[in-house]
């Protein structure tokens, strides 16, 4: 009787065998970049006149400063140095200085580590994005303000921030 | 007591048979029901701090599995909590009573309370098919990208 009692106790068992089968549902979505780049000061050397022949500066925590919001990793550029156009078509050159904070009022923003050409990512970690603030100064070197002609000088340039589309 | 008494070649062939039955059984069990993804549980693009709701009676969006085979089954889906994405986000999700639901072929479509099991009897040559929709809650700065997660639909021929 052994070998029909096994039998019937395999077949007790079968039961405990037929367990579920399991498939897989995928879900998705999909959140958009969204970056933004606003203009909160614009860099001046102020009312004293450059000297010619003389270096001038305007510190970051001085000079322009861009809030930057973002939700997705940013690369944050400006040039290393523009041209301003003065009295009858003359030319400045103006060399720039980058620098970041997380605050909008640092005295002390933590300079790029490369030059404001090679950018500055901010920090994102995890689940959300943030705000964060670019302070850009210049530096008209002695060299370059030597022979400029006496007036006022003007000029523009773009903080452009570069990030993968979704 | 009465005792019948089977011959011992009889007794091999029993258990041979037996055996048999054991271990083929399993085997016919899981091939009853064939399960499919018709279309995944799509939220689309999501709006940073708007909750986005797929009902299940959203034909393009929703979730849709199907389930062929013959007789009765239970029918449970294992729902996750959140979507994320390779880049390290996450984007919690909800599943209330009445955002999955059933059809068996020809009769209406029943919703379920998706952290139970429903059964659905098929018919030879008829499919049930699993609705599935839901909530993603999306932070208010949320960060961008492409996320995803899987739900899982346990078919077992016992409740549970």
């Amino acid at each position: 009787m052994r070998p029909l009692a096994l039998a019937l106790l395999m077949l007790a068992v079968w039961p405990l065998e037929m367990r579920g089968q399991n498939y897989s549902l995928s879900a998705n979505a999909t959140v958009a970049s969204s970056v933004t780049a606003a203009r909160v000061n614009d860099l001046s050397f102020g009312a004293t006149a450059i000297v010619p022949g003389v270096a001038a500066s305007v510190s970051p925590a001085n000079g322009a400063r861009v809030r930057v919001d973002f939700n997705e990793t940013t690369t944050v550029t400006a040039p290393n140095f523009i041209m301003i156009g003065g009295p009858g078509g003359a030319a400045l050159r103006v060399d720039l200085v980058c620098a970041q904070d997380a605050s909008a009022s640092a005295t002390t923003p933590t300079a790029f580590g490369a030059p404001c050409a090679g950018g500055f990512i901010p920090p994102i970690a995890g689940n959300v994005g943030g705000t964060h603030y670019i302070y850009i100064g210049a530096t008209v070197s002695a060299a370059a303000s030597v022979s400029a002609v006496a007036g006022n000088y003007a000029g523009s340039f773009s903080v452009t921030a570069t990030f993968v589309s979704y | 007591m009465v005792r019948t008494r089977i011959d011992r070649p009889i007794r091999w062939k029993l258990l041979v048979a037996a055996a048999a039955i054991a271990v083929s059984l399993p085997a016919l069990a899981q091939a009853q029901f064939a399960v499919a993804q018709v279309q995944p549980l799509a939220f689309g693009y999501l709006t940073q701090g708007l909750t986005e709701i797929v009902p299940y009676t959203d034909t393009f969006r929703r979730g849709v599995v199907t389930v062929d085979g013959a007789g009765q089954t239970w029918i449970r889906v294992t729902l996750p909590t959140a979507l994320t994405s390779p880049q390290g986000g996450s984007i919690p999700l909800q599943f209330l009573a009445g955002d999955v639901a059933s059809q068996e072929q020809g009769k209406a479509v029943s919703p379920f309370d998706p952290s139970t099991s429903t059964r659905v009897n098929l018919g030879k040559g008829t499919t049930a098919s699993l609705f599935i929709g839901g909530r993603a809650v999306p932070a208010a700065d949320q960060r961008a990208g492409n996320y995803s997660a899987t739900v899982t639909v346990i078919v077992s021929p016992t409740k549970f």
